[in-house]
């Protein structure tokens, strides 16, 4: 599985978001019914919004290209998110290059967590 | 095969029970699916589980059997008004997986579409599963426990309701709800059987 290049490192702030696929029944008294379908370590992807602020044209260009082999390609990578000990498999279903000045560039993207090997 | 319910219903009353882990099993007729005698050797039981296990995302094997990784999902359990339930079953086919099935087995019986092919629902927990789904092959719920099941689902395939690109869905019925089926099998006459009729006294 390819690795997304690890350079240049996204800009702070990066969002983690987590909201996992957990069932509840809860009616008006309160007391509830949580239980996951699944293995519940799959049931809770991260989500991570990154961005890479006034990147060189050349970066921005590189991390580009690494995301359109994988739209090609389909397969998920693996990438350690910024503050994470570990590197996860990840999604991007959709990135923006905005150019803001002559040869430089802010890449935004949307990494999701995919559990597959 | 032996199945223990006692496992999962003390598991499933507690405040935070193990997750709920669903598997499927779609097993072929050999004879009407399959050319009579297997002379190719294809499978005639596929396994399926929408997910995958924890130890690097492998196949999640349940009693020691590999369950494929393959969205799928089926609804229409519930009985009511003393009705057999027709579950829908939805199986991807974005890959063409399950039309390559059904072309294999038109080819055998033309029109056949899977009708009278046996699918079945199992219910575990996550607590139960085999140590190898986890990493360093220990669960880290509970101790495996192959036998810990709900009770098993067991329908027949009646028809394909969908074919598409993106997922074959099939209409699901009970055994003796099928087209053409009687119960009982047969009829006994007093002309078979003399005494019909004469124990009730």
């Amino acid at each position: 599985m390819a690795a997304f290049p690890t350079t240049p490192q996204p800009s702070f702030p990066v969002r983690k978001k987590s909201s996992p696929k957990i069932r509840t029944i809860k009616f008006q008294d309160g007391y509830e019914h949580r239980i996951f379908f699944g293995l519940p370590e799959h049931q809770n992807p991260k989500e991570f919004s990154l961005t890479w602020k006034n990147i060189t044209e050349s970066e921005s260009d590189a991390l580009e290209a690494f995301l359109d082999a994988r739209a090609l390609d389909g397969a998920s990578f693996t990438y350690t998110a910024p503050n994470e000990s570990s590197s996860m498999n990840f999604k991007c279903p959709n990135w923006n290059k905005s150019m803001d000045f002559p040869g430089r560039a802010t890449l935004t993207a949307t990494f999701i967590e995919v559990f597959e090997p | 095969m032996t199945i223990n319910h006692d496992p999962v219903f003390s598991e499933i009353q507690k405040i935070n029970p193990s997750a709920i882990i669903e598997l499927f099993t779609l097993e072929l007729v050999v004879g009407q699916h399959i050319a009579t005698g297997n002379p190719q050797s294809l499978p005639t039981k596929y396994y399926f589980h929408s997910g995958s296990n924890l130890n690097a995302n492998g196949v999640i094997v349940w009693a020691t059997e590999l369950y494929q990784r393959f969205p799928i999902q089926a609804s229409g359990f519930k009985y009511q008004r003393g009705k057999i339930p027709r579950p829908r079953v939805q199986i991807s086919n974005a890959f063409g997986n399950m039309s390559a099935i059904l072309e294999s087995v038109n080819s055998i019986t033309p029109g056949n579409d899977l009708t009278n092919a046996t699918f079945t629902r199992i219910k575990t927990m996550a607590r139960f599963l085999d140590a190898v789904n986890f990493p360093g092959n220990s669960n880290p719920y509970g101790t495996p426990d192959p036998t810990a099941e709900f009770k098993r689902q067991v329908y027949t395939v009646d028809r394909k309701s969908i074919e598409n690109r993106d997922i074959v869905e099939f209409e699901l019925t009970g055994s003796i709800d099928m087209a053409g089926v009687k119960a009982p099998g047969r009829q006994c006459t007093r002309s078979l059987f003399p005494s019909i009729g004469t124990f009730n006294q």
